[in-house]
């Protein structure tokens, strides 16, 4: 109970009282200027809900999430089941398959917007050299096709996240279910279908909830690639609920869109735990009975054999017909081809974008710009750097008001980041030890449950009150109120992460902690601790990743240098756009990218671990 | 049914050899054992004869055709796992029809087959459980199950029974045994618990570190291990291991254990082995605990002091200092001895093996 109290505390005050402060701005019309709240009761969803702008964000919404969750899906899958093989260098594309997931969504607009730039984009000098097309083509500018393409740089973010997921589960399965499997004669499909997707049924329960509500709540990628447009092509809920609330200053409509939108959350993720575990309560009646025949078994076992004397005749079954095109040698040679291609496409996919982002901020500003567009810097240098760190020791020194803020976010960025997963490693792995001991305790299962609901809500809808609460306790602009504003929403995260690695530990290592006389608190200090360091290590990965990343609430929350986060610094590079910004903003895109990228490919196999213990189980 | 036959079958992996060039004949119908330590490589051969496992060279041939570049399930092999293996989302009968819906048997054939070896397992009343809902015993019923419903023509089972408790165990192997004989089908087992291997097999092959040591029938392997190795390793407990000097003495040899002479005629070497025995001043001297008996009038005796007494029921196991050597001799349980007792142990020269200390090899 002790254990639990503080992470409880944080969560439901900081995520219950913003739900319900927004709930009642939902459902008021307050004026942005005299502050003066009229209620309306259910007028701002009744105002909202015909609206066919809101419709038509709806139906993006659903379209987006429906495109983005199965094709991660797919693409996740597909790089899970490659990085399961055994080939050289299959430790090194693990890690460089995380790359994209590590790098933050505003870089990833900011890199892919680029590279679909209509006039010098990499898409574009690729396509012009390879003589595909004979003008550049403005990506961004045709409604669908932007739609689609922030669609990709989703995926592309996002997918590895499901493969890691995935590969923990895949490692999971026991080798010899596929050895049997073979010898029943099931060929590599059939497997697929029949023993490997069955098996990864409760990780993939966990993925589409993850992946769903990460697709339904998308915002960084069109601020920083479409701003909703062109028009309203791109506008989906997420960003039509910002821009009623920070743009027109409608707040009680914005709450009352983003109040949908959680609602929508919720009911996916209740969906979800039905299709997906709809036999659980069923074996759990079935294994008591299962135990009951083992008992007369048991007393069984000692008297003589119980084979019939007579047994039935078996028939003969007719042999084995190929069915298979390709068999004996050249199969194996094709598997090998297929294999080393699979992986050579992991590699490019994976890594080429961010190579291009370093090739990018490397390349002198004129080379950027040059029309058409080339794909190889005519010399590489270093003073895209120089002009962001040292941004008044330059030739020129017209820098960019963003560029000399550089330095200070990355030192907020990383203080908050630092403290956010600290105290979520204390407050999270004690809570998550106490859920993980105590599973028959209603209390604690009920709250975990609520905890996990919480996860579920958009942060979009908590920003709003967020704002005003924090306004009104004088903490607007500072870095305490991002660290509170994280911990909160990483919290249940971080308290999942660390129950799921505490229910994979043998709990009689801690019995024979107290056997020796520890007290219940220096058991856990010198025994759990010491041996959930893979589960503490990815659950720190996770936390110092968001938190770095985070992007709308820094956005709202800060507004000066002494606060604003380097992803806020990178997008607003976006806002004043001039040509020889470009390179310098590259280069912070870098700087920002790159410190989570390091801290993931160093860890990357404690990230696996971390993952694999117990996760299933939840 | 088929005969299986394995000529020279290596498998590395990396630079550490598993197998390394087992030579291996199993007649039509013969119940095979591998049995060796972990890590010997005889799950590894196993794999390589159900085609898992691609071996680095040599041959895989069932009646005399390879099979080596064939798939597992072009062999017509069934196999049964130590963890079983069963698919976890599927019944009982649709585990034990997945194999033949794979082969694309109509309905009716594959309900009979199932029918048929769940009668001969008594697997009917669980047909349409799922493994969660099994206990240990009944899973690897259906594993078997399994295998049999194929009717295969060699059927392969990786320590089917090691993950059972004690007194199952010894049930289970009953059941196997029976199942085989009755079957008739070429069975392969692979196993690190010597006692298995003695109670199923026609023939054990006795494997360390990927080499085949020695194969034969059950009481040949154990009456005359051809190296300290499979001697003790089969017999449980372990047979009593000594260096001993020895001398030539009149028409045999002398060996000194624990102090004491011991006087052994010559044919307790092999006349192969006599020229070389003739040199050397140490052997290696082993005697089975089963051979070594409390109080017994036998040609041969030493005298030690009790340190333990181990009843185990039919008979009674008793640790004695022979000198500075422990060994085990069998008593009878109803011999009344306490520790500190000194007794004789008499013994058969017949039961006494020799070993070259150097190469390990019987004398």
């Amino acid at each position: 109970m002790l254990l639990v109290a503080p992470t409880l505390l944080v969560v439901f005050l900081v995520i219950g009282i913003p739900l319900v402060y927004s709930l009642a701005l939902s459902l008021h019309r307050i004026n942005p200027l005299t502050q003066r709240w009229i209620f309306v009761g259910f007028g701002n969803y009744a105002r909202i809900l015909p609206d066919p702008d809101f419709v038509a964000a709806f139906g993006r919404t659903a379209y987006f999430a429906v495109v983005t969750v199965l094709g991660g899906l797919a693409l996740g899958m597909a790089m899970a089941l490659v990085l399961n093989m055994s080939f050289v260098g299959r430790n090194i594309l693990r890690s460089l398959v995380l790359v994209p997931w590590a790098m933050s969504p505003v870089a990833v607009g900011i890199l892919w917007s680029w590279m679909l730039n209509g006039e010098y984009g990499t898409f574009n000098a690729i396509l012009l050299s390879l003589g595909l097309i004979h003008e550049p083509i403005h990506w961004l500018g045709n409604g669908t096709v932007a739609f689609n393409f922030v669609a990709l740089a989703h995926v592309w973010n996002q997918a590895p996240l499901t493969s890691l997921l995935l590969l923990a589960g895949l490692q999971s399965m026991p080798e010899n279910l596929h050895r049997a499997a073979r010898i029943d004669g099931a060929g590599p499909m059939r497997r697929f279908f029949s023993i490997t997707l069955p098996w990864l049924r409760p990780m993939l329960l966990l993925v589409m909830i993850l992946t769903s509500i990460n697709s339904i709540m998308a915002f960084d990628l069109f601020w920083t690639m479409t701003h909703g447009g062109p028009g309203s092509a791109t506008t989906v809920f997420s960003w039509m609920g910002y821009a009623y609330a920070f743009q027109f200053f409608r707040f009680g409509e914005g709450a009352a869109i983003l109040y949908v939108l959680t609602i929508v959350c919720l009911i996916l993720a209740w969906c979800y735990l039905k299709l997906f575990l709809p036999a659980a309560p069923r074996s759990h009646r079935r294994t008591s009975r299962a135990a009951e025949t083992a008992l007369s078994e048991a007393s069984l076992a000692a008297g003589p054999a119980l084979l019939p004397r007579l047994m039935p005749a078996l028939a003969k079954l007719p042999a084995f017909e190929a069915r298979r095109w390709l068999s004996g040698r050249p199969r194996r040679i094709a598997a090998v081809i297929g294999l080393a291609l699979a992986a050579l496409l992991i590699f490019v996919w994976s890594f080429a974008p961010f190579f291009f982002l370093v090739l990018m901020s490397l390349s002198p500003s004129s080379d950027l710009v040059r029309s058409p567009p080339i794909l190889v810097p005519n010399s590489l240098t270093l003073e895209n750097y120089a002009y962001i760190l040292a941004p008044r020791g330059v030739a020129g020194g017209q820098s960019a008001v963003e560029a000399t803020r550089v330095v200070s976010s990355i030192w907020n960025s990383l203080i908050v980041a630092a403290c956010v997963t600290a105290i979520n490693l204390a407050l999270g792995s004690f809570a998550g030890y106490a859920f993980s001991r105590s599973p028959n305790n209603r209390f604690l299962r009920s709250s975990l449950w609520a905890l996990m609901m919480t996860r579920m809500t958009p942060s979009l809808a908590l920003i709003l009150p967020f704002f005003i609460v924090f306004k009104t306790l004088a903490l607007i602009d500072t870095r305490t109120a991002l660290v509170i504003a994280y911990c909160s929403l990483i919290l249940p995260l971080s308290t999942w992460m660390m129950k799921s690695y505490f229910d994979g530990m043998p709990p009689n290592i801690e019995r024979a902690g107290l056997v020796d006389g520890c007290t219940r608190f220096q058991m856990i200090r010198k025994i759990v601790l010491p041996l959930a360091r893979p589960g503490l290590v990815a659950a720190g990965i996770f936390c110092f990743l968001v938190s770095w990343n985070e992007f709308i609430f820094a956005l709202i929350l800060t507004s000066t240098p002494q606060a604003k986060t380097i992803p806020v610094i990178i997008a607003g590079f976006l806002v004043q756009l001039r040509f020889y910004d470009y390179g310098p903003m590259f280069a912070a895109s870098v700087m920002a990218v790159l410190p989570p990228v390091v801290i993931t490919l160093a860890f990357q196999r404690y990230l696996v671990r971390g993952m694999l213990s117990g996760s299933l189980k939840g | 049914m088929a005969s299986v036959t394995l000529q020279g079958l290596s498998k590395n992996f990396g630079s550490v050899a598993a197998v390394a060039s087992l030579d291996l004949a199993v007649a039509n119908g013969e119940f095979l054992t591998l049995l060796g330590p972990s890590g010997c490589g005889k799950s590894t051969a196993l794999a390589c004869i159900a085609g898992l496992e691609r071996p680095s060279a040599g041959a895989v041939m069932f009646d005399a055709q390879p099979v080596t570049d064939l798939e597992p399930h072009q062999r017509n092999v069934a196999m049964v796992f130590q963890d079983y293996a069963l698919y976890p989302h599927m019944t009982v009968r649709e585990n034990m029809s997945f194999g033949l819906r794979q082969h694309r048997l109509d309905r009716a054939t594959i309900a009979r087959q199932v029918d048929a070896a769940a009668a001969i397992l008594g697997l009917g009343p669980l047909l349409d459980r799922r493994p969660v809902e099994l206990s240990g015993g009944q899973r690897q019923r259906v594993a078997v199950g399994r295998a049999v419903v194929r009717n295969p023509a060699v059927f392969l089972m990786d320590e089917p029974l090691s993950n059972l408790d004690a007194g199952l165990r010894v049930k289970t192997r009953t059941e196997i045994k029976q199942l085989q004989r009755n079957l008739g089908v070429t069975s392969i087992f692979v196993t690190h618990d010597q006692e298995e291997a003695m109670v199923l097999s026609d023939r054990i092959g006795v494997m360390r570190a990927g080499q085949l040591q020695q194969h034969g029938p059950p009481m040949e392997v154990y009456r005359d291990p051809c190296n300290l190795f499979v001697a003790s390793f089969i017999g449980s407990p372990a047979m009593n291991i000594a260096m001993a000097d020895v001398t030539v003495s009149g028409g045999g040899l002398t060996c000194r254990v624990g102090g004491q002479p011991v006087q052994l005629p010559a044919d307790v070497i092999s006349p192969a082995n006599a020229a070389r025995a003739r040199g050397m001043n140490r052997v290696v001297f082993g005697i089975r605990p089963a051979d070594l008996l409390v109080g017994a009038e036998r040609e041969l005796r030493v005298n030690g002091r009790v340190f333990l007494v181990e009843p185990v029921g039919p008979v009674t196991y008793v640790d004695v200092e022979v000198g500075d050597w422990a060994v085990k001799a069998m008593a009878d349980p109803d011999q009344l001895i306490s520790v500190g007792d000194t007794v004789a142990l008499g013994f058969s020269p017949g039961r006494v093996r020799l070993f070259d200390p150097s190469s390990e090899a019987r004398l």
